[in-house]
């Protein structure tokens, strides 16, 4: 498969400030998280793959395309959605939708067409023809989500996408955003300080600190090699569950709501037999995996130390 | 029958090249500041009305008759130039047009969706030049060519005279809308309000020219003159229609003000060029 | 139990908007996540509670006391408001020693607490910068600084995390904890129902000005087990489990996931997680992993706001 995104000792200063430290890496398609501090140059990152601030030295490629080349041709293919407000409160979410559409390439009619589709598609119904400076920020939101798919992008940069939103309309973009994560033959790159929200859109992760890259990879590779403990959370009170597994010789150690132990050899049986001799009910059960959380902090704290 | 899930997927069609998506910026910008309708009034006001009839009064008091027998002098033509009211109203208009063309993107943060698209920052700049442009040529030259339509119809002038009238129209027309939308542009990139762009622009050709006349006045020197956008339009028309006592060169004057044009737009450029898009 | 803030119908209009609606409720001592839509009222409650406001009707008293009429003495409550302007001319140390001088602070004083503040929230080595070029995960922990300073009893949060980075949020919150653990009461608003998950298990959720639902999030979800859930297996052998998943009477629909899930929809989780272990026992199982996406504080708040 052909790789979405590569960079070879990519480098960018602004004056004296390294933005970018010799960043190489190579992403497959797929839905990316983009995890880093402030100041981690995640900014610059997207920057220079878009093909609007050059490489200091290195190079760049989005669709094996030079980033330094050919941004034109590579933003054709990419939509972004920024962090801030960027929206014309004077024209209607149609208008503004379909209006980026054509200076996006597309031909007027197809623009208005698919302004519709993704406005539908993002959940703006009769919203759509009202003006913008009466939108929530709920709309405001779904509108720049609208304006990055308008033409059918292969590659869609979303820049805190959930910001100001709340646990309702959290939901719903991430929805939004879990949907388009799983097409066929199109990527994302979600750029988050929310790590929760990357584990539940993203199956890559690219990492960086001070301008440097900490970790890429698939999600699932780079979570492997947990403990090989068994986290198990109950309805109530775990202690008759905990002293049921005591008498099997499985010690076990309450952490917040969670038990944990090493896996027993025979599988879970021997905790659902605990639990039943218990009376406990055994609401989730599984092998303990990484956060991604975990697994950043563990990255980037030896970074800062030194 | 079929069943289609809703959905926004298709096939796009082929995108349409680079000069098509600058258009659809002229139009929009065109287009969307006829939601300001006092401009728009005052556009069509000036333009249908007010200029062609003061011609029509100027002829008409001038020769006494509207049915006589044609002067067709063309310096005749340079008379709506000695109009102070029309350059103010030019004035007005860049002004108004032009204040939002940048700033309003900058305050809204849209300038960030335009660079991020698959155009560059020239297109970009080329297509609110194309706006405000299109805007203060209509003030700058529709008026002349009406009135010349409407003065040749009712017999003042004969077709050659009325033709040489209508291309000094033309081409004063032309580079004064070139200097004061370059202007314009520049000065509503600097900042993110459109109202100081606008103040900015307003202030700056009437400033300056309140400033230039009293120098030249005091110093008696007339080159002064020619550091004001509105005496270098005077005195290219003055050139132009042939009309004596041009106390400015209008070659240099003419020359001055595709200068202001070039570089204000340059400078715009340079100011876009570190335009941030993607902002921490 | 002592009671850091109990409400009694507390009502306060805008005019024709409604901030608080008969909002009732008593917090207890230690964290509590105060969890609502936009809209729902929470920094109306939040600038009541710091006596900013006066209520229309009904009763508050915070650590005893009326806020508005007899308002406890000041440093006794930190407040982090979600925006605020600040002086952008100052440094951080100017402001938050501004801040403290103004709750009636001497200057030694406030420049000793104002240097501690900052060193918590990790802002040392910034503190003699001026505010204008501060990031927005910066100004947050001038905010946080500020309203710690005094050490109040009670620490009010609205939406503290905003803006901050992943590092940020996992220092905040440590902080947080830190502070709960000292015998300090907090009150923090989140829009990102895991990270109050992560902090708290007692919430308050406000809808409409009124309280939706209080208490443990474990009771909270115990009360929706009533409602239909699903349970998400991961076994070897997907299809024998969805044999014997059919048979149950409480089991409403069984999906398989392909290669080795399985979906299972029950309209009563209680039962269903109680007959669970001797099934699993009695058959043998080789459950893998078990989890439902209808166990969690979104899940909660969700059906709560529907």
């Amino acid at each position: 498969m052909s790789l979405l995104l590569e960079t070879r000792e990519l480098s960018r200063r602004f004056g004296s400030i390294e933005a970018l430290t010799g960043v190489s890496v190579r992403v497959a398609p797929g839905a990316i998280g983009l995890i880093g501090p402030n100041g981690a140059g995640k900014t610059t990152l997207l920057r220079v793959l878009l093909g609007l601030v050059p490489a200091s030295s290195g190079s760049a490629y989005v669709f094996e395309r030079d980033a330094g080349l050919e941004g034109i041709r590579i933003r054709e293919r990419v939509g972004y959605m920024p962090e801030h407000d960027c929206l014309d409160p004077h024209m209607t979410g149609i208008g503004f939708v379909a209006y980026m559409g054509r200076v996006g390439g597309l031909p007027k009619e197809a623009a208005f067409q698919r302004a519709h589709e993704v406005l539908q598609f993002a959940g703006l119904r009769e919203e759509r023809y009202r003006l913008i400076s009466e939108y929530s920020v709920g709309m405001r939101q779904r509108v720049k989500l609208a304006q990055a798919l308008v033409h059918d992008p292969s590659l869609i940069i979303l820049d805190e996408p959930t910001a100001g939103l709340d646990p309702a309309g959290r939901d719903g973009m991430l929805t939004l955003l879990r949907t388009l994560a799983g097409r066929p033959g199109r990527s994302m790159i979600l750029s988050t300080h929310l790590l929760g929200d990357i584990e539940t859109v993203c199956d890559q992760v690219v990492m960086l600190n001070l301008g440097r890259l900490l970790a890429a990879g698939r999600l699932d590779e780079l979570k492997a090699g947990g403990a090989g403990e068994l986290v198990v959370r109950t309805k109530g009170d775990p202690t008759p569950l905990v002293a049921a597994l005591e008498r099997r010789g499985i010690h076990a150690r309450l952490e917040g709501l969670e038990l944990r132990f090493p896996g027993p050899a025979g599988g879970t049986r021997s905790v659902f037999e605990a639990a039943r001799d218990s009376g406990t009910q055994i609401r989730s059960i599984g092998p303990s995996v990484r956060t991604v959380e975990e697994l950043f902090l563990k990255l980037v704290q030896p970074a800062e130390a030194s | 029958m079929s069943i289609r899930p809703p959905e926004y997927d298709r096939a796009p069609p082929a995108l349409r090249p680079r000069s098509a998506r600058v258009r659809a910026i002229v139009e929009e910008g065109v287009r969307e500041r006829t939601r300001a309708l006092n401009i728009v009034l005052l556009a069509f006001i000036f333009i249908v009305v007010l200029l062609p009839l003061g011609f029509i009064f100027y002829f008409e008091a001038t020769f006494g008759s509207l049915v006589g027998s044609a002067p067709s002098r063309l310096s005749l033509l340079d008379f709506p130039f000695e109009l102070d009211f029309w350059m103010f109203f030019l004035i007005l208009l860049t002004a108004s047009v032009g204040a939002a063309s940048v700033a309003g993107d900058r305050a809204t943060r849209a300038l960030t969706l335009y660079l991020a698209r698959p155009i560059t920052r020239t297109d970009y700049l080329a297509a609110k030049t194309g706006v405000v442009g299109i805007w203060v040529g209509l003030g700058a030259i529709l008026p002349g060519l009406i009135g010349v339509v409407i003065l040749l119809a009712l017999g003042y002038l004969s077709l050659p005279v009325a033709l040489e009238g209508a291309g000094g129209y033309l081409l004063v027309g032309l580079i004064g809308t070139g200097a004061f939308t370059g202007l314009a542009i520049l000065l509503s990139s600097l900042t993110a309000r459109s109202t100081v762009a606008g103040a900015g622009i307003f202030g700056s050709l009437i400033g300056v020219h309140a400033v230039v006349a009293v120098l030249s006045g005091i110093s008696g020197q007339s080159s002064y003159l020619y550091l004001s956008p509105i005496e270098d339009v005077l005195a290219m028309a003055k050139g132009v229609f042939g009309v004596s006592g041009n106390s400015l060169d209008p070659w240099v004057a003419g020359a001055g003000m595709v200068a202001l044009a070039g570089v204000t737009l340059g400078l715009a450029h340079e100011l876009l060029r570190g335009a941030e898009v993607v902002e921490e | 139990m002592i009671e850091v803030v109990r409400a009694e119908a507390a009502t306060k209009r805008y005019g024709e908007v409604l901030g608080l609606n008969g909002f009732s409720a008593t917090f207890p001592p230690g964290i509590t996540g105060l969890i609502g839509p936009n809209g729902a009222g929470k920094s109306t409650l939040f600038r009541v509670l710091t006596g900013q406001l006066s209520l229309d009707w009904g009763r508050v008293a915070v650590l005893g006391r009326d806020p508005w009429g007899s308002p406890p003495p000041r440093g006794l409550i930190g407040y982090c408001p979600e925006h605020a302007a600040m002086y952008d001319g100052m440094t951080a140390r100017e402001f938050v020693r501004y801040l403290l001088r103004l709750d009636g602070l001497e200057a030694r004083e406030s420049s000793e607490r104002a240097a501690e503040a900052l060193a918590r929230v990790g802002l040392s080595g910034a503190a003699d910068r001026r505010l204008l070029g501060f990031s927005k995960g910066m100004r947050q922990r001038v905010k946080i600084a500020q309203a710690i300073a005094t050490d109040p009893q009670l620490l009010l949060l609205d939406e503290p995390l905003n803006g901050l980075d992943p590092l940020g949020r996992v220092q905040m919150l440590a902080l947080f904890e830190a502070l709960a653990a000292k015998g300090r009461h907090v009150i923090v608003s989140s829009h990102v129902l895991y990270e109050v998950e992560r902090l708290t298990q007692e919430v308050v959720l406000i809808s409409n000005g009124r309280v939706a639902a209080q208490g443990n999030i474990h009771r909270l979800r115990e009360a929706i087990d009533g409602h239909p859930h699903s349970v998400v297996f991961k076994t070897p052998d997907p299809r024998r489990l969805a044999r014997l998943m059919t048979e149950l009477e409480n089991v409403t629909a069984v999906v398989l996931l392909p290669p080795d899930g399985l979906s299972v929809l029950t309209r009563t989780p209680d039962e269903f997680y109680s007959a669970l272990p001797k099934l699993v026992v009695e058959q043998g199982l080789d459950i893998r992993e078990m989890s439902s996406p209808d166990d969690n504080l979104e899940a909660v708040f969700r059906f709560l706001t529907e």
